[in-house]
């Protein structure tokens, strides 16, 4: 990825020799990045500069700054308990997340990579959950939990687990957990087929060598296949982290991060903040803060992540 | 490697005959609640007015209404939301393609001068997401007059996937042989004419992957489509479904079917292009 290897990632990029004389005409090569540099300049880099500026401003419903605040955005988010709640759910909810999607898509990919009949109708079929988009998937899951028709209930009744129906989404303890099962029922997919891509591009010769050593069974997957797919796990988790991290659809549609806050993560606390309550300095100073705790995570888990390759 | 290699290869990975079992329990488990919920989507869909509302519920409903999909282009504006999101969508991969592949056959194939900043900048993006984006990008619309038109949903989703898409691109690029580039330079090609006559025919397979990418995040988006538009004519399928939802008594039956059927155009091309777009992710990741 080219994330988390710039330098070998460079060198390889650069073609060798005097060819590229005669393409050194600067305006050339300015033209040829200059769309995608000024969208991303537009439309990415000054939204988030924005948001900064935003952050330290005292701010009307409209957007418009109203003279400089300081620290008071974030000092008033810091105060209110509904923010430590969401920043303590979003954690939760991260870490739950992509630590059993993770698992499960490993264990989905090891076995769709052995030969077995009706192999290529799973693998398509799995794409469900990935294509539909989260606001399908959430409104699917919402009438799968309703209290009176739902067919999680019913299947509850029928395995004699509950003998009351339970209204899943009417209270946080229920809720939460619902949420994150969504979140990881549509996670475990698009996981479990990448990292499908990467244990397919591991050289056969590899496991035939083991297997001469002797090694067998679990060994083998501990020892060969798990540090050889390493790479595209490390990509996964990360990229499975910002997603979910930032995961906005499921707990707006079904609860709004209700019922009285109880399922408010960072981005549903911030959209609350933003558009039902036009609080848009304090909104974006939470938005802020989710920055950073990304940059943080990403900055520390790819220097992690690669030292540990490295070694 | 022929398949009695890779049969007896597979079965030396595998360990004990009991072990095995259980794995394949729990996996046939695990797929059967991965894939349960399509189930009961597909049967909801076709399920009467009568049968939705059974109680006890039942698993195949008893009652079936075809007429359900009909029926849910009249009670939703569905062909409205379906031609919302192709628009949408289509205008967002457009914008994405001629602003991503020249951006990544340069990253890919030129030195220059803030190619490596750039190039840092490309990544450092990908880390920005719609919701921190959110605040300050409505206020941009709003200055802009871009709110509630097609513009700031085409604008915001094209550039929103540019990073990823860049990332495919380069990838693939920068596996085309040297020799290509080297031929056409001594022939005394220029950069914007060597991509269109080289790089794109040959690179046909990544650019494809990545603009598929590009499509489905936009077809898909939510929190954009939800912020800036409010006008019920522009709205794309997610938020049209969803505003559906909010307003009047849930029919899940209608609901089902309509979710189905947005579901169906993407599914399609994904099966299509299946192996190409995995195989294009870990090209990317491996790199």
């Amino acid at each position: 990825m080219v994330a988390l290897e710039p330098h070998t990632q460079t060198r390889r990029l650069v073609p060798k020799g005097p060819t590229t004389e005669h393409l050194k005409t600067g305006l050339t090569h300015v033209s040829l990045i200059a769309l995608a540099g000024l969208l991303c300049a537009v439309f990415l880099c000054y939204p988030i500069i924005d948001t900064f500026w935003l952050s330290v401003h005292n701010v009307n419903e409209f957007g418009q700054t109203q003279g400089f605040s300081g620290f008071a955005n974030f000092a008033t988010i810091f105060r209110d308990p509904a923010f430590r709640g969401s920043v303590l759910r979003s954690g939760v909810w991260t870490v739950v997340v992509v630590g059993v999607t993770t698992v499960l898509g490993l264990f989905v990919a090891v076995m769709l990579n052995q030969p077995w009949r009706g192999r290529a109708i799973v693998r398509g079929l799995l794409l469900l959950p990935w294509v539909a988009s989260l606001v399908v998937t959430t409104l699917l899951w919402q009438w799968i939990a309703d209290p009176d028709f739902g067919a999680l209930d019913h299947l509850a009744r029928t395995l004699g687990l509950i003998h009351t129906n339970i209204a899943w989404l009417g209270n946080g303890n229920y809720a939460l957990p619902l949420m994150m099962w969504i979140a990881i029922w549509v996670s475990v997919p698009p996981t479990a087929l990448i990292l499908l891509a990467g244990l397919q591009g591991i050289d056969r010769d590899v496991y035939e060598a083991a297997s001469l050593d002797g090694t067998r069974g679990s060994r083998l997957f501990l020892d060969v296949t798990l540090p050889l797919l390493r790479p595209v796990l490390t990509v996964t988790v990360l990229l499975n982290v910002i997603f979910v991290f930032n995961s906005f659809p499921i707990i707006w549609i079904l609860t709004e991060g209700g019922p009285l806050g109880s399922t408010n993560t960072l981005p549903t606390y911030m959209y609350n903040l933003a558009f039902e309550l036009n609080e848009m300095g304090a909104a974006a100073a939470v938005a802020v803060v989710m920055f950073f705790i990304l940059l943080a995570f990403s900055t520390l888990y790819t220097r992690l992540a690669w030292r540990n390759v490295a070694r | 490697m022929n398949r009695d290699a890779e049969l007896s290869l597979d079965r030396i990975a595998r360990g004990s005959s009991l072990g095995r079992l259980l794995t394949r329990i729990c996996f046939g488990v695990l797929v059967l609640v991965l894939l349960g919920p399509f189930f009961v989507m597909l049967s909801t869909a076709i399920a009467s007015n009568r049968a939705v509302v059974a109680i006890p519920p039942t698993w195949l409903p008893d009652q079936i209404a075809l007429s359900n999909f009909r029926e849910a282009f009249s009670v939703i504006p569905l062909a409205r939301y379906f031609l919302n999101s192709g628009i949408i969508a289509g205008g967002a991969t457009a914008l994405n393609a001629i602003a991503a592949v020249p951006a990544a056959f340069a990253l890919a194939r030129l030195r220059f001068r803030g190619r490596r900043a750039f190039l840092i900048f490309i990544i450092a993006t990908q880390m920005i997401s719609p919701v921190v984006l959110l605040i300050a990008s409505f206020k941009l619309m709003l200055v802009l007059h871009l709110l509630n038109t097609y513009w700031a949903l085409i604008f915001m989703d094209g550039t929103i996937s540019l990073p990823i898409t860049i990332w495919i691109m380069t990838a693939y690029f920068s596996l085309i042989p040297q020799e290509v580039q080297d031929a056409a330079t001594l022939d005394g090609v220029r950069a914007w004419r060597m991509l269109k006559d080289h790089f794109v025919p040959l690179g046909v397979p990544g650019i494809v992957t990545a603009l598929i990418f590009s499509f489905v995040i936009a077809w898909n988006e939510f929190v954009f489509a939800l912020t800036f538009i409010t006008n019920p004519t522009i709205r794309p399928l997610t938020t049209g479904i969803y505003a559906f939802m909010g307003q009047s008594q849930i029919q899940w039956n209608y609901l089902m079917a309509a979710s189905l059927l947005a579901i169906v155009p993407v599914f399609v091309i994904f099966l299509i292009v299946q192996k190409r777009l995995a195989s294009g992710l870990s090209a990317g990741a491996v790199k």
